[in-house]
C-alpha cells in the first residue's frame, strides 16, 4: 500500500492498452457496426420502398380496371344507341318505301281503272256507233227502238 | 514511566475504537444514503415504469459513488485493524 | 485452501498483503511489485488478444458468435459515452472500452480463490503474492493519473493554451481573486483522480480483506465456524461479484465524465 515505482509500468501498460484498442480493435468493430446499421436500414428502407410501390401498383390496378369498366359501360351505350339509330332509320325508311310503294300503286290502280274507263268509253262509243248504225240500217220502232236502248243500257 | 507493552496496548486501544468508528459511521452513512435514494428509485419508478431501465443504471452507478466512501473507511479502518502501521513504527523504535 | 499460517489470521492476513516485491536500489520508490504488474500485463495481453481475434474478423454480414459478444460490449460503451459527450469518441470510446474491461477483469481476479494463486506462485518460488492488480494503490492511480493527463490535454486542446489558463485564473470568483481561483481549480483537478482510484482501491482491497477475515473463520478449527465461513464467503462473492462489475462500470464512467468535463467552456 505504498507508491512505487510500479506506478510508472502500470501507467505505460495503461497507455500502451488503449493505444491498442484505438488502432486494432475499436476502428474495425465500429466500422463493421455502423456497416451493419448501414445495411438493415438500407434493407427496411428497399422492403419498405417496394411494399409502397405494390400499394401503388394495386391501385393503379384498380384504376385502370374501373376505368376500364366505365369505357366499356359507355362503348355499350353508345353501340345500344348506334343500333336504336339504325332500327329508326331503317324503319323510317321503310314506312317511307312503303309509302312511296303505295303512293306507286294507287297511281298504277287510278291509271289503270282510267285507262278501263277510256277504253269503256271507247268501246261504248264504238257500240254506240254500231247501234246507231243497226237502227239506222233496220228502220226499226220505238218497240225495237227500247230493246235496243235497253241492250245498250245493259252492255254499258 | 511507560513501559512498552503500555505503550502498545494503547495504541491498540485507540486503533481498535478509530477502526470501529470509521466501519460503524461509514456504514451508518452509507446505508442512510443508499436506503434514500433506493426509496426515490421506487418512487420513481412507481410514477413512470417507462423510466426504469434508465433510472436503474443511474441508481447502480449512484450506488457505486455511495458504496465507496463507505468502503473506502472500511478498508482504511481494516488496514489500521490488521497491519497498523502506528504500532510497527513502535515496535520498530523499540527494536 | 488455507494455508496454516504460523502467527494466526492477523500473520496470515498480513502475508496474504505483502506483494513480490523486485529492487533498484536507491530508495523505497524504486520498487517493481511484480505480482501486480504482471498479472495486470497477462490480462491486458489476453485481453487485447482476444478482442484483437474478434475485431480483425468482424464483417458486417452475420457476425459470429464472439463478435457478437465483442459487439454487444462495444455497443454498450459507445452508448454510454455517447451520452455524456456528444463530440468525437474515437479516443474515447476505445478508453472507456479498455477501462473497463481491463478493470473489469483484473477485479475478478478478486472472486478467484484466495489461496490458490499465491499458493501456485509459492510452489514456483514466490515469497509472496497478491493476485488483485486493482487492490493496489499503484495500479489504480496509475490508471487515474493517465486519465488526469489526458484531462488536461483535452483541456489545451479544446481550449488552448490561454484560454485554459484564463479559466483556471478566473473561474469560479472572477479576476480579483485569481490565486484563490487556482487553488480551487488545482483541488478541484487533483481530487477527480485521487477519488477515481481511491474508490477502486478502496473497494476492491476491502473485498480482499473481507474474503481474508471470512477465510480466517475456515481455520478456526469449528464446525459451526467452518459452515458459516463457508456460508459467508459465498455470500459475500457474490455481493463482491455486483460490486466489481459496478466498480468497473463506475470507473468508465467517470473517466469519461472528466475527460468529456475537460472539454466543456465554461
Amino acid at each position: 500500500m505504498n507508491i512505487n515505482a510500479t506506478l510508472f509500468g502500470e501507467a505505460i501498460a495503461f497507455a500502451l492498452l488503449i493505444w491498442f484498442c484505438m488502432h486494432f480493435i475499436w476502428p474495425p468493430l465500429l466500422n463493421a457496426m455502423t456497416e451493419r446499421q448501414q445495411k438493415v436500414a438500407e434493407g427496411l428502407e428497399a422492403a419498405e420502398r417496394a411494399h409502397a410501390e405494390l400499394k401503388q401498383a394495386d391501385t393503379q390496378v384498380a384504376d385502370e380496371v374501373r376505368k376500364a369498366r366505365q369505357q366499356a359501360t359507355e362503348i355499350l351505350g353508345k353501340a345500344q344507341q348506334q343500333a336504336n339509330l339504325v332500327m329508326e332509320k331503317a324503319r323510317a325508311d321503310a314506312q317511307a318505301e312503303i309509302g312511296r310503294q303505295q303512293a306507286g300503286a294507287q297511281a298504277n290502280i287510278d291509271r289503270m281503272v282510267e285507262s278501263a274507263r277510256e277504253q269503256l268509253r271507247g268501246q261504248v262509243a264504238n257500240l254506240a256507233m254500231q247501234g246507231a248504225e243497226k237502227i239506222l240500217q233496220r228502220e226499226i220502232g220505238p218497240a225495237a227502238h227500247k230493246a235496243l236502248l235497253d241492250q245498250l243500257v245493259t252492255g254499258i | 514511566m511507560e513501559t512498552l507493552q503500555q505503550i502498545i496496548g494503547n495504541i491498540q486501544a485507540f486503533t481498535a475504537i478509530g477502526a470501529g468508528l470509521m466501519v460503524g459511521l461509514g456504514a451508518l452513512g452509507a446505508c442512510i444514503g443508499m436506503g434514500v435514494m433506493g426509496s426515490k428509485f421506487l418512487e420513481a419508478a412507481g410514477r413512470q415504469p417507462e423510466l426504469m431501465p434508465v433510472l436503474q443504471s443511474r441508481m447502480f452507478l449512484l450506488v457505486g459513488l455511495i458504496d465507496a466512501s463507505f468502503i473506502i473507511s472500511l478498508a482504511i479502518g481494516l488496514f489500521f485493524a490488521f497491519s497498523n502501521p502506528l504500532l510497527q513504527a513502535v515496535v520498530k523504535a523499540a527494536h | 485452501m488455507m494455508i496454516e499460517a504460523p502467527g494466526g489470521l492477523s500473520e496470515y492476513i498480513n502475508h496474504h498483503l505483502k506483494n513480490l516485491t523486485i529492487h533498484f536500489g536507491g530508495g523505497s520508490f524504486w520498487t517493481v511489485q511484480l505480482d501486480t504488474l504482471g498479472v495486470s500485463v497477462v490480462i491486458g495481453v489476453a485481453l487485447s488478444a482476444l478482442l484483437w481475434a474478434c475485431a480483425h474478423r468482424a464483417t458486417s454480414g452475420v457476425p459470429s458468435r464472439g463478435q457478437a459478444f465483442v459487439e454487444l460490449l462495444v455497443e454498450f460503451v459507445d452508448g454510454q459515452v455517447k451520452d455524456v459527450f456528444h463530440g468525437d469518441t474515437r479516443l474515447l470510446g476505445p478508453l472507456a472500452l479498455t477501462i473497463f474491461v481491463w478493470v473489469l477483469l483484473m477485479n475478478l481476479m478478486d472472486v478467484m480463490p484466495l489461496d490458490v494463486i499465491p499458493y501456485l506462485m509459492g510452489l514456483a518460488g514466490a515469497e509472496h503474492f497478491r493476485a488483485v492488480p486493482t487492490s493496489e494503490l499503484n495500479t489504480t492511480f496509475a490508471m487515474s493519473l493517465t486519465v488526469l493527463i489526458l484531462t488536461i490535454f483535452y483541456s489545451f486542446k479544446a481550449k488552448g493554451a490561454s484560454g485554459y489558463m484564463k479559466e483556471i485564473f478566473t473561474v469560479p470568483f472572477g479576476p480579483w481573486l485569481a490565486p484563490f481561483n487556482l487553488l480551487m481549480n488545482l483541488i478541484e483537478l487533483l481530487s477527480k483522480p485521487l477519488s477515481l482510484s481511491m474508490r477502486l482501491f478502496g473497494n476492491m482491497y476491502a473485498g480482499e480483506l473481507l474474503f481474508m477475515l471470512i477465510a480466517g473463520l475456515l481455520g478456526a478449527g469449528s464446525t459451526i465456524l467452518f459452515g458459516l465461513g463457508v456460508f459467508g464467503y459465498l455470500a459475500w462473492g457474490i455481493f463482491e461479484l455486483l460490486i466489481i462489475v459496478i466498480q468497473a462500470f463506475i470507473f468508465m464512467v467517470l473517466s469519461v465524465v472528466y475527460i468529456a468535463m475537460a472539454q466543456q467552456h465554461h
